[in-house]
């Protein structure tokens, strides 16, 4: 049985002047029991509103909550079998911390004493023994956030939905929470359903992604999945870095395809469904994928292009080459060995080679967001490097 | 002569050492006219002459005449005094906590819940704050001798003026403190907190039990205490709403005055003075310490 069941569920807001909002459209999804399941997606792509959906705070407009089964209808909050570990915190700042975790018991009306042995027990699960006394303003950021994991871990649910929980914490640190969390989940087995925004956080967390966009779910797999096999150009924008190159299909026979990008450049491709001919398609291509080679390098196999700029980035150097006049890829190299590093420069002639199974078909061609169709933007570097 | 450059510079230095100077004199000018008149009347409450005017020695004698008129002792003005003074507290008691518990209620209604007519009733919370209290008090005389009319013309019941009347007055412009104060303090709790009561297993009065209100509390505390303050401090709506018997305190020392201003006025007012500025301060305090 799915621990949490989705069906259908959308969720209008009615905002400034009457304004109609489709946060939520049409979303199901099956939750399986004892999965790490992450709801990522941008801000404002209805992530966080699905959570509060399962957790009672909203109702949706149209749909049903099913946990463990059970349909949930108008249930309020304190009727329903899942917890929550708040953005931030929502730790009540008149209680101490045991007071914080004893809170859902006591709400319970369990015994005194049997209330006292479990707080204990989780609070050394969560490393925070010693520190029952503080009030939570007394205690780190870190520390804050494992008294919540606590507070909603006490009640033993069947569900434990977390919405950001790491975001207001430092890199290092969540980092680690990442890692302690992804065992703490293996330890007591239950299912964590995770908001969160950092396709880094969701790719080393998860058992399953949902990857969201405008309040409908694009793709649901597990990060190999979502990463290797993205199905639409949004997730494989979203998930990672992709160079994205637009093409008229020329050939096709059982397994594999030729698509001729601008015009001038055939690339071969394997593809098991049919394509017509003359159908326009995208291909995907990660830029670690991607090998650079001399010009003249053994079979003169590989795409012929230019460097048009390199950058070292410590760990790997990216290089953008020129393949037609109208396309521009990414190349993302290793930096292992230190007496090639500066092996190309800017304006050589150079062999790209990817293995023709690395590189991924889309039929679809929505238009990127940038204003040249079928061009990997260059600018769109900067950013992402930053944020990596 | 010409001016030269450091010339200039002495007369810049000059006009800004000026303008600072300026500055301390109003400030000090500003509080001599705000406090001069308070000093002197708790100064003039320790004068041995029975005439304001001339300072004839120190004497504790006035605040033990007051001391004997709540033994029962002494002139019948002192023991007045005390009686006056009990139906103050009695009317800023009473009214304070009906004032706090409506006010309060008032405030989270506003603050959490989007209703049509909101902004309408905004307006009309925050009205018995800016309207003269002269208005105020004729338009509640005039209320009380309508319903008083009007009950004695169907059950033929007598009412008149008295405490109760009082209480009502001050509750109607008390409740719009309160909410102001209590509806502060709720801005600035955090959601969150009570969806994670509630995500935990507590309904809604559990919720507003053991969050909401201990987190308010301070708000609430401090909203009363101004009420208490105001209530013990009006003097124009009593005025209006008192009867025979339910003189406060402020209402008998304006009737004393109309005699003569007697130090014992003055030392009256210093004790009364005192409790204000310890109620005001205690409020202040929990204000300060509500960022728990």
């Amino acid at each position: 049985m799915d621990a949490v069941q989705l069906v259908n569920i959308s969720k209008v807001f009615t905002g400034q002047s009457n304004r109609e909002v489709l946060a939520v459209n049409d979303v199901t999804l099956h939750i399986k029991e004892g999965e790490f399941f992450s709801l990522l997606g941008s801000s404002g792509c209805g992530k966080t509103t699905i959570l509060r959906t399962i957790a009672g705070f909203e109702l949706p407009t149209s749909g049903e909550v099913y946990i463990h089964g059970e349909a949930m209808g108008d249930r309020p909050p304190f009727h329903r079998p899942v917890n929550t570990v708040f953005q931030n915190y929502a730790l009540f700042p008149h209680l101490s911390v045991a007071e914080n975790v004893a809170f859902g018991l006591e709400m319970d009306r369990l015994p005194r004493e049997k209330i006292r042995s479990r707080v204990g027990d989780v609070l050394s699960l969560v490393k925070l023994n010693g520190l029952e006394d503080r009030r939570p303003r007394q205690l780190s950021g870190g520390q804050q956030q494992r008294v919540a994991l606590a507070r909603a871990l006490v009640k033993r649910p069947q569900v434990l939905l977390f919405d950001e929980p790491l975001g207001a914490l430092d890199l290092k640190l969540r980092k680690e929470m990442q890692i302690e969390l992804k065992q703490m989940q293996q330890k007591v087995g239950i299912t964590f359903v995770y908001v969160t925004h950092d396709q880094e956080e969701a790719l080393t967390m998860s058992d399953r992604i949902a990857v969201l966009s405008a309040g409908q779910v694009l793709q649901v797999g597990t990060p190999t999945e979502i990463y290797e096999t993205p199905n639409c150009r949004f997730v494989a924008d979203f998930i990672g870095e992709s160079n994205f190159l637009v093409g008229r299909v020329i050939e096709w026979r059982s397994g594999g395809a030729i698509v001729l990008v601008d015009e001038e450049l055939p690339i071969s491709v394997p593809y098991e469904s049919e394509l017509p001919i003359g159908k326009i398609v995208t291909l995907v291509i990660r830029p670690e994928k991607a090998t650079i080679h001399p010009e003249n390098y053994l079979d003169e196999k590989g795409l012929l292009g230019t460097i048009t700029e390199v950058i070292y980035l410590g760990t790997d150097t990216r290089f953008v080459v020129r393949l037609t006049s109208q396309t521009l890829i990414l190349i993302r190299r290793q930096n292992l060995y230190r007496n090639n590093l500066s092996l190309f420069s800017v304006g050589e002639r150079v062999r790209i080679r990817v293995a023709s199974d690395s590189i991924r078909i889309l039929e679809e061609v929505d238009p990127p967001r940038s204003q040249e169709t079928g061009i990997w933007k260059h600018s769109s570097i900067s950013p992402k490097a930053a944020k990596d | 002569m010409t001016i030269t450059p450091t010339a200039n510079k002495k007369i810049d230095l000059l006009i800004r050492s000026g303008g600072k100077t300026m500055l301390w004199l109003n400030s000090i000018v500003a509080f001599v006219f705000l406090y001069a008149p308070i000093l002197i009347l708790i100064i003039y409450s320790f004068n041995q002459s029975r005439s304001t005017a001339v300072w004839r020695g120190f004497t504790l004698d006035w605040y033990l005449d007051l001391f004997a008129g709540l033994m029962g002792k002494g002139s019948p003005a002192n023991t007045q005094i005390w009686s006056a003074l009990g139906n103050s507290i009695i009317v800023g008691g009473i009214s304070t906590i009906l004032a706090t518990m409506l006010g309060t209620a008032i405030g989270l209604g506003m603050e959490r819940f989007r209703f049509r007519g909101r902004t309408i009733l905004e307006g009309l919370l925050f009205l018995p704050i800016i309207i003269p209290d002269i208005t105020m008090g004729i338009s509640l005389l005039i209320f009380f001798s309508f319903i008083f009319q009007l009950l004695e013309n169907i059950t033929g019941m007598r009412l008149v003026l008295g405490l109760p009347t009082v209480i009502i007055g001050h509750v109607s412009f008390n409740i719009s403190y309160v909410a102001v104060v209590v509806r502060a303090k709720i801005a600035e709790l955090d959601p969150a907190l009570e969806e994670a009561a509630s995500d935990l297993g507590a309904n809604e009065w559990k919720t507003f039990q053991r969050i909401t209100l201990p987190l308010i509390a301070p708000g609430i505390l401090s909203g009363a205490l101004l009420a208490f303050t105001l209530s013990l401090d009006d003097f124009v709506i009593t005025f209006f709403t008192n009867g025979v018997g339910s003189t406060t305190l402020p209402v008998f020392v304006y009737g004393m005055i109309k005699l003569s201003v007697t130090p014992a006025i003055n030392a009256i007012s210093t004790i009364m003075l005192l409790l204000s500025i310890g109620i005001v301060i205690s409020s202040l305090a929990l204000q300060q310490d509500s960022n728990l």
